[in-house]
């Protein structure tokens, strides 16, 4: 507490000091340890504060220095208590008033609940009324921790509900649980997509029916939706599990080392269309091709709307005899090799081997590529049973 | 000045003013001056203040000059003050 407020809190006197020894008697007053602030020097007087406890002990060295102390002014806690002493009706008043404001903001005025799908407001209500939360209920007897958890049990399907006071209102945060739905699973099977070598075979629902190591073919039980447990047979399930294994995919390309190549003679012919809406009107040049053998380039360009402009131009080839070397050859058929089993073999599925053998024709202008590419998959597929 | 306190303050580095009880002024820009061990006031007006102080008077020159507390043994001086000035003697 600085100064100032500490001068208000004890009370504060302006005071005037008039007379030839006013300079020795702040000095007295200094010397006799009387508290002095905002001394201010006029022509005939000084003006000063002073507590009233210094006003009291003043009097002796004023009568010293013969000097005139006059109040011209009071300030602070003591002399309002004074004030409001002598106006009890306003005092009364003023205590009425705030008695008036404490107790009827210790009642709750507002009950606020944020919206919910799952539960009604009324339910809400109804649940916090029987725990002692109501509009008009005392503040100090409300047992936030106590209604929460009664709503929490009240209704399983809140995930979260939080009852917070503040002043004259109550609120209270409730949040649904999602409730997660889940799909009917029908009952079946488990069989085998392909044939292979099962690798690993796990059962999460259902029987397995066969082992590790056990070669199988498609459409083979893996995992059966029908238990039987010490000869009694359970009530089907959908059977679910991983069925891992070993499956090999053979793909065979073809290359020759004799083969036609097409070269451009250099001939060319334009025809030149123009295509309106739907409509196409030759303008100038052939409608067809006027060769044998030729390749198109077509080149379009809108001219209005609905308006294109489309120069079809035709080149001339020719084909001549060529020799492949025969690496070439093999590189050819592999590729081929290759293309047909990148359709075969699922995204999913590890490569564990991949091996081709070139088979030449007795002639040995003719290479035949066998590719055999050995992957670990699940083959497994779900197939539910048939209806009742 | 006796020798022997001279001989300490230099033995020991202690503050000046409490070895010879010299007066300690501390001053906010020119608005606000703090006198600490001061003896008396011996004149004071709005355009100065003049006191007493251990070996002399320190006179106080400035602008609105008001004692904004006068306590036992410090005394602060607010307004605008211009200048100050020492004056060796009795």
């Amino acid at each position: 507490m600085n100064k100032r407020s500490w001068a208000l809190m004890v009370g504060e006197l302006q005071v005037q000091v008039k007379g030839e020894g006013r300079l020795e008697f702040l000095n007295t007053c200094q010397r006799s340890r009387i508290p002095l602030w905002g001394v201010k020097v006029s022509q005939d007087c000084i003006s000063l504060a002073t507590s009233i406890r210094g006003f009291l002990a003043m009097r002796k060295p004023a009568r010293r220095h013969r000097c005139l102390v006059r109040v011209v002014g009071r300030r602070g806690f003591p002399f309002f208590w004074q004030r409001l002493r002598r106006r009890t009706s306003f005092a009364l008043g003023a205590l009425i008033f705030l008695s008036m404001v404490w107790l009827f903001s210790n009642f709750v005025w507002q009950v606020d609940i944020s919206p919910s799908v799952l539960v009604s407001r009324e339910q809400i209500f109804g649940v916090a009324k029987e725990h002692g939360l109501y509009v008009g209920a005392w503040r100090e007897k409300i047992k936030p921790e106590e209604v929460r958890m009664a709503l929490l049990l009240a209704f399983p399907n809140l995930a979260f509900v939080s009852v917070d006071i503040e002043g004259s209102r109550v609120e209270i945060n409730i949040v649904d649980r999602d409730m997660v739905k889940i799909a009917p699973r029908p009952a079946g099977d488990i069989r085998a997509r392909k044939g292979g070598l099962i690798t690993r075979i796990i059962a999460f629902s259902g029987q397995a029916l066969v082992s590790h190591n056990t070669t199988v073919v498609a459409g083979q039980m893996l995992i059966a939706g029908e238990v039987v447990v010490n000869g009694y047979r359970m009530p089907p399930v959908h059977a679910a599990g991983i069925a891992e294994a070993r499956v090999w995919y053979e793909a065979i390309g073809h290359s020759s080392l004799n083969r036609e190549v097409r070269v451009y003679t250099g001939v060319v012919a334009t025809g030149n269309w123009i295509r309106v809406g739907g409509v196409m009107i030759l303008q100038s040049g052939p409608g067809a091709s006027p060769f044998t053998y030729y390749d198109v380039v077509t080149h379009k360009r809108i001219v209005a709307p609905f308006v294109e402009h489309i120069t079809v131009t035709y080149r001339e080839q020719d084909i001549e005899a060529a020799v492949a070397s025969p690496q070439q050859a093999v590189a050819e058929a592999k590729s081929q090799a290759d293309t047909q089993l990148r359709g075969l073999v699922p995204e999913e599925a590890t490569l564990v081997e991949k091996n081709y053998h070139e088979l030449w024709s007795a002639d040995g202008q003719r290479v035949m590529v066998r590719m055999i590419l050995e992957t670990i998959e699940d083959i497994g597929d779900f197939v539910a049973h048939a209806g009742p | 000045m006796p020798q022997w306190k001279s001989m300490l303050n230099s033995l020991l580095d202690l503050p000046q003013d409490m070895v010879y009880n010299l007066p300690r002024l501390t001053m906010v820009g020119n608005r606000h001056l703090v006198i600490e061990n001061y003896l008396r006031i011996l004149a004071f007006d709005q355009g100065g203040v003049k006191l007493i102080v251990n070996g002399g008077s320190l006179s106080i020159r400035g602008d609105n000059l008001v004692l904004q507390s006068i306590g036992r043994e410090e005394v602060v001086v607010c307004g605008y003050i211009k200048g100050m000035f020492f004056e060796e003697g009795p």
